[in-house]
């Protein structure tokens, strides 16, 4: 179906005259996942709502491609959205929920049959086995993948999704978010998927935009964001960051941002790298997270957290003294919202 | 029996002694004097009392529909498109009329048609009957237009539906388990009513009320007059019945 890209250029929108969005500047690519991350509350779902046509749009432009739909109604749009609680039609079986926008749209019933058999297939449910079946008999995976067929049957030029995994189990959701990505390449759709699951942001997003209160603060891929964050916010946000202020460093003022896995722990009698920051901790707290290891350590009074490789972690006390390495390369200096940086 | 069958117990103590015991009563009355079977044929079979069995099936279904019609935009206003303090107005204009005693409005009905020109007859008398029931189906429409989520809406819309066909395809197949009961006892309620038509319906006003005061208060003929009442119960139960049966096939379990 390969997807238009969808830019939304100085956007506010709200409700009932209260703007929810205070001018959302966005390009999320054609054929690609921009994924859209931020708590609760920060306009997140408004921002699809507002793509889709469900919101007053105040002042500013959606475009699909060069096609400005801005003051177009939902059903002029070819959108395809997956709701937060999925909003299946319950009065409706799988088929009749998927058959939905295409019979609205006059498509012959033969025509409706074929594609609601490809769209199920699509999402991986059998059609003999699940068309007939009443939505309200469904688990909550085979919930969600009517919901996404429903939407993917009429071809969208733009899929949305909110939070759509939200509910599900972490296995469940695990298992989706990778069938959603390979889904998506195989038909180059374009999709904007809403999360504040930083987990799925990663999985699945091609681009990344971070929002709060209304705005995205900061977009690039997730790589980008993670490794050059824009500030305090998005670094704490998305990944794990140490805030370190600036005389712990020997530096006057100001804050660095430091991942928890680039502060490296040693024992007390490794020798001293040349480039980077070192100095003597001690080693408060202990947690076995699987692959890694994450320890809190006390240094001249400031609390850091350290990701260590769970292999190299069996080399290091559960408490006491340890030796603390921070390459320069990882110290980021913030730029506190609003503040001197 | 299940133990919260006691929950239940007050009530139906209650309407055993005052609905259920007196409906015996009254079904057997016709033994008494002319016979009950006689009462019963009579009842069903003379040409003059059908005359009434259907204007009143007409004007109880013609008040319903009318009253449909009125409440389920305002409904839909109030439960999708309006807010705190707005929705509570609207609800409270919907069905403030309710908490004025029906004799009293439909006098005042009376007088305000005739300012208009209207006079007593059938038009008077179902205008009356759906003024009666407008706010018992703006309540069953705002009951079930606030149990239909507004996603409902926005979901049948990105999906391609203009306004109207979210609402014919959707949100109405949702909302009729509750329209449908506002509807069943609208029309009871306007079938079997005495006050407007006495006092609206004129010289067409014969409907069942007028025919059991007739009967009873006018003739004497108890017989005769709770026979027409058990029939014209069963059967208005008995399209109730049928109405739910239909109706309530719709799974409403989200």
């Amino acid at each position: 179906m390969s997807g238009s890209p969808v830019t939304l250029v100085g956007l506010w929108a709200g409700y009932d005259g209260e703007p929810v969005l205070r001018g959302v500047d966005l390009e999320a690519p054609g054929g690609k996942i921009t994924a859209v991350l931020g708590p609760s509350g920060c306009g997140k779902t408004t921002l699809l709502k507002a793509i889709a046509g469900l919101v007053d749009v105040m002042s500013g432009h959606v475009l699909f491609g060069d096609r400005d739909v801005t003051g177009l109604p939902p059903e002029k749009r070819n959108v395809g959205m997956v709701f937060q609680d999925l909003a299946l039609f319950p009065h409706m079986n799988v088929y009749d929920n998927v058959a939905f926008g295409l019979r609205v749209r006059g498509v012959s019933e033969g025509e409706v049959r074929r594609r609601v058999k490809w769209a199920l297939e699509l999402v991986g449910l059998d059609p003999g086995e699940f068309a007939g079946r009443k939505v309200t008999e469904l688990s909550g995976g085979q919930r969600q993948r009517v919901a996404l067929a429903r939407a993917l049957v009429v071809e969208p030029e733009v899929l949305l999704m909110d939070e759509p995994l939200a509910h599900l189990d972490y296995k469940i959701r695990q298992r989706l978010v990778w069938e959603l990505r390979r889904l998506q390449r195989r038909l180059s759709a374009t999709v904007i998927y809403v999360t504040h699951d930083q987990w799925e942001a990663m999985e699945l997003a091609d681009k990344l935009a971070v929002m709060r209160d209304g705005i995205v603060v900061q977009s690039g891929s997730p790589e980008e964001v993670y490794e050059n964050p824009a500030d305090e916010f998005v670094a704490t946000f998305f990944g794990d960051a140490n805030l370190v202020p600036g005389e712990l460093l020997g530096v006057e003022g100001g804050k660095f941002i430091v991942r928890p896995e680039d502060v490296e722990l040693h024992p007390p009698d490794w020798r001293e790298p040349i480039e980077g920051f070192v100095v003597e901790g001690v080693i408060e707290d202990r947690v076995f997270q699987g692959p890694m290891v994450r320890f809190e350590v006390r240094v001249n009074g400031v609390v850091l957290r350290s990701l260590v490789p769970r292999s190299y972690a069996s080399r290091l006390p559960s408490r006491g003294p340890v030796k603390v390495y921070i390459p320069f390369a990882s110290l980021k200096r913030v730029k506190v919202p609003g503040g001197v940086g | 029996m299940r133990k919260a069958a006691f929950l239940a117990a007050p009530l139906a103590l209650y309407l055993a002694a005052f609905f259920y015991a007196p409906l015996v009563y009254l079904a057997l009355e016709g033994a008494r004097g002319e016979g009950l079977v006689s009462a019963y044929i009579e009842a069903l079979t003379r040409p003059e009392y059908h005359v009434f069995y259907t204007r009143s099936l007409v004007a109880a279904t013609l008040a319903t529909l009318i009253a449909g019609a009125l409440a389920v935009p305002p409904a839909f206003y109030a439960a999708y498109y309006s807010a705190g303090k707005e929705k509570m107005l609207v609800v409270v204009l919907m069905i403030a009329p309710f908490w004025i005693d029906v004799l009293l409005r439909a006098l005042a009905l009376k007088v305000l048609l005739r300012l208009v020109g209207v006079g007593p007859g059938f038009g008077a008398m179902v205008a009356g009957l759906a003024y009666e029931v407008l706010p018992l189906m703006f309540i069953a429409a705002y009951v079930g237009a606030a149990f239909t989520p507004r996603n409902m809406i926005d979901a049948a819309r990105t999906l391609g539906a203009g306004p109207l066909q979210a609402f014919l395809r959707v949100i109405l197949p949702l909302s009729a388990p509750w329209l449908a009961a506002g509807a069943a006892i609208s029309f009871i309620y306007a079938f079997s009513d005495y006050t407007i038509p006495s006092l609206l319906g004129g010289t067409t006003g014969y409907t069942v009320g007028t025919l059991l005061y007739i009967l009873v208060l006018e003739g004497d003929r108890w017989g005769v007059g709770s026979a027409v009442a058990i029939v014209v119960t069963l059967a208005t139960m008995a399209g109730a019945a049928l109405l739910f049966k239909r109706v309530y096939r719709v799974e409403a379990g989200w």
